[in-house]
């Protein structure tokens, strides 16, 4: 019965193999560690004029007084962007939508980080309408007075 | 369609701010001197009612949204200069009161849409109007959404190539024209459609007042 032996060459270099197997941290430094927290976190949702929302749309949040990004993805299926700030301040959460549509929303959070506001409330559409057909009326009315004021 | 604050670089809109505001200079000075106080209530209801309805967004596939511009209806019924300083106001308003389109791209939007679609809107009406007045009417609404959406589509494509941070990403809107050709002009091509009933309407109602 013959029994098969290795080369020495390949004995040396299995025992080297299983050796470094036993070694720690080389071998793990391109794993990814998960853990999970909850903790209150701000969220900004974004919807268009008829109250869709600016869903899965390029999105970036920039800290107060950094111009680049915190954080940057896309909205979820709810137009909504959701950040954890780590200072107080305005800072700013930005969309933007392949064809131009996009807004911009600064949002004060109170030294608490937890507690935060958007810097400007928007008037409902039938508002705005209303509002904006009366100062465009008041505008041209200024227009026709001063027109028949010119010398003729 | 307006483009809101923070998209535009300033290399863009500082230029387009000092040709805007010449253009806005020329077009004052003109409505002064030559625009019939009786017209006014006229310009004013047609403007109104393009701003309404710019209020009345249409849901396009992909989930965006697209409104009618109204810059035909006012340059047929009013010519391109009335058109284009009306057409401002609204923009200015919007931009300030409302948060819709913003300030730094207002010499923007007004160029785009108040003006290069008031001229492709009566350019178009002049040139189709000896052949069927109806279909001279309707092209210049569509024409008139078309021309500024194409307009529009370019230059927000050229930010990404305009500036950028130190590692390459755009320091203002994204997406090259790739992206923003076929997203703005497509959505627009359609809208233009409503365009261009809403000036044969505003025709029959609003009558042959001002000449174009």
């Amino acid at each position: 019965m013959t029994c098969f032996k290795p080369h020495p060459r390949v004995s040396i270099s299995l025992t080297l193999l299983f050796l470094m197997t036993l070694a720690n941290a080389p071998a793990h430094a391109h794993g990814i560690h998960v853990d999970t927290s909850t903790a209150p976190a701000v969220t900004v949702s974004f919807s268009y004029e008829d109250g869709s929302p600016v869903a899965f749309e390029t999105c970036e949040v920039l800290a107060p007084g950094d111009p680049s990004p915190f954080q940057n993805g896309n909205t979820d299926r709810l137009g909504r962007v959701t950040f954890r700030p780590d200072q107080a301040g305005t800072w700013k959460v930005r969309v933007w939508s392949a064809d131009g549509h996009g807004n911009t929303a600064e949002v004060v959070v109170t030294d608490d980080l937890v507690s935060a506001t958007t810097k400007r409330d928007h008037l409902a559409p039938r508002q705005r309408i209303i509002t904006g057909v009366a100062v465009l009326f008041g505008v041209f009315g200024i227009v026709t007075l001063v027109l028949r004021r010119r010398s003729p | 369609m307006h483009i809101p604050d923070g998209f535009i670089a300033p290399q863009v809109y500082g230029p387009a701010y000092g040709a805007t505001g010449l253009l806005w200079a020329i077009g004052l000075r003109r409505l002064r001197r030559a625009l019939d106080p009786a017209a006014v209530p006229r310009l004013a209801v047609a403007t109104a009612a393009a701003f309404a309805l710019m209020m009345v967004t249409v849901p396009m596939p992909g989930g965006t949204t697209v409104h009618v511009l109204g810059v035909g209806m006012v340059a047929v019924l009013f010519g391109v200069w009335n058109a284009f300083l009306a057409l401002s106001l609204v923009y200015l308003m919007q931009a300030l009161m409302f948060g819709n389109g913003g300030v730094t791209a207002l010499p923007i939007n007004a160029l785009a849409m108040g003006l290069l679609g008031s001229l492709s809107a009566v350019g178009i009406y002049r040139l189709l109007k000896p052949l069927q007045h109806t279909v001279a009417l309707f092209c210049a609404g569509w024409t008139g959404t078309v021309v500024p959406a194409i307009v529009l589509a370019v230059i927000l494509g050229a930010q990404p190539h305009l500036a950028q941070a130190a590692d390459g990403t755009p320091l203002f809107f994204p997406f090259g024209w790739k992206v923003t050709l076929p997203a703005v002009i497509v959505p627009h091509l359609l809208v233009g459609i409503a365009d261009g009933v809403l000036v044969v309407m505003a025709w029959r109602v609003l009558g042959r007042k001002e000449s174009t």
